[in-house]
């Protein structure tokens, strides 16, 4: 339960620090982590000291423990897969296939998944198109479907945001007032998850 | 619908560090209704709901996670925030401030630094608010009582849970162990005594 302590320190200030993972603060207080425990999974912060609006800081204090997953991002993470809380441009997710770089997704196939020893008939549209990277959604926790990214600069699945727009005309990320058509179509590079 | 294999995947991340996290959810009452769960949150040590274990009934509205969940205190607890009378929580994002991107597993978590940070000025519980402003001494022996009265009768059988678990062949330190990192939940331990 180090961590309790640890975040109601820093509570105070409404934004915790995300490199203080669970188990290097129930290890030793303030200290940062190895970028392997990156904690951000457990660390409760705010997500609204990043909306950054005059206005939202009247109320931050009872906003007392919300995850933030922009931060995720921005850590220099080299994480590990079980994350609940995506990676969103950050491109921090390990890998559980060797890092062939190669273009043809069809090759890469060949490549890496070795438990097939069939060739699938690729269909042209396949070969046409960029290999859809491994990134996790945020929203749905799977790997992310048509990648789009909102005017605030944020990446969800197409359907993911389209919900999320429809429920609370809102980023989920950054809470910033989003509209039907706040966001679009976004192609992440297949190896920006890699090292 | 519910998404189920958000939910399912939250589960499961939620589980895995909750000896860590002191936050962890089941489904409820053993049942099979993934839309249905408590959740049990450790008391934040330094505060008058330490060791105590604190259960949450969880619902999940049809929109989840584009609708916040449902949760309410089904164990009695003495804070501004909480009403001492049916465990109604007061507490935004679980409100207007809810996003898709939260968790039950950040909301937990925000429930237990709602126990340790409470916020007398936007109360649930005028009564218990009133208290903590203007006599916080008597509001925290108050808030302790509640804790050892209602948040620490699931240790009363512990040594049973112990003790069945033990006869399934699992030995007994690492019965021990389950079961105090998930909160005295036989059920939970179970599973995680299976899955090594
Ligand atoms: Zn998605
Ligand atoms: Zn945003």
């Amino acid at each position: 339960m180090g961590t309790v302590g640890a975040w109601r320190r820093a509570h105070d200030e409404a934004v915790v620090d995300l490199d203080e993972s669970p188990n290097a603060a129930a290890g030793g207080g303030s200290q940062h982590g190895p970028p392997t425990t990156a904690g951000t999974r457990a660390t409760p912060i705010d997500v609204e000291a990043l909306g950054d609006e005059g206005s939202s800081r009247a109320k931050i204090k009872r906003r007392v423990a919300v995850v933030d997953l922009e931060a995720d991002a921005d850590q220099e993470c080299s994480g590990d897969a079980r994350t609940t809380i995506s990676h969103l441009i950050g491109g921090n997710k390990r890998r559980k296939v060797p890092p062939v770089i190669c273009l043809s997704p069809d090759r890469e196939e060949r490549f890496s998944n070795q438990r097939n020893s069939t060739v699938r008939v690729s269909t042209p549209s396949a070969n046409a198109a960029p290999k859809e990277p491994t990134f996790t959604c945020p929203v749905c926790l799977n790997k992310m479907e048509l990648s789009s990214v909102t005017s605030c600069g944020h990446v969800f699945c197409d359907k993911c945001i389209q919900a999320a727009i429809k429920a609370q005309k809102k980023c989920p990320t950054c809470r910033k007032r989003l509209g039907p058509k706040s966001y679009r179509r976004v192609y992440l590079p297949a190896t920006a998850d890699q090292v | 619908m519910v998404d189920v294999s958000r939910v399912q995947k939250e589960l499961t991340e939620c589980n895995r560090d909750s000896d860590i996290s002191g936050v962890s959810i089941a489904l409820h009452d053993g049942g099979s209704s993934i839309t249905h769960l408590t959740g049990t949150i450790a008391g934040p040590r330094d505060s008058p709901y330490e060791g105590g274990t604190f259960r949450i009934d969880i619902r999940l509205p049809g929109g989840y996670p584009f609708e916040p969940p449902k949760m309410q205190f089904i164990t009695k607890v003495w804070h501004p925030n909480i009403s001492s009378q049916n465990g109604a929580i007061c507490l935004d994002i679980l409100k207007d401030q809810w996003s898709p991107a939260l968790t039950l597993k950040t909301a937990l978590l925000s429930l237990q630094a709602l126990l340790s940070a409470p916020a007398p000025d936007d109360p649930q519980d005028a009564v218990v608010a009133q208290q903590y402003l203007r006599d916080k001494a008597t509001f925290v022996s108050t808030a302790r009582y509640w804790t050892e009265a209602f948040a620490k009768s699931d240790s009363t059988g512990m040594e049973e849970k112990v003790q069945k678990l033990v006869e399934m062949g699992f030995p007994e330190d690492m019965v021990r162990s389950a079961l105090k990192s998930v909160n005295g939940d036989e059920n939970m331990a179970l599973e995680k005594l299976c899955s090594g």
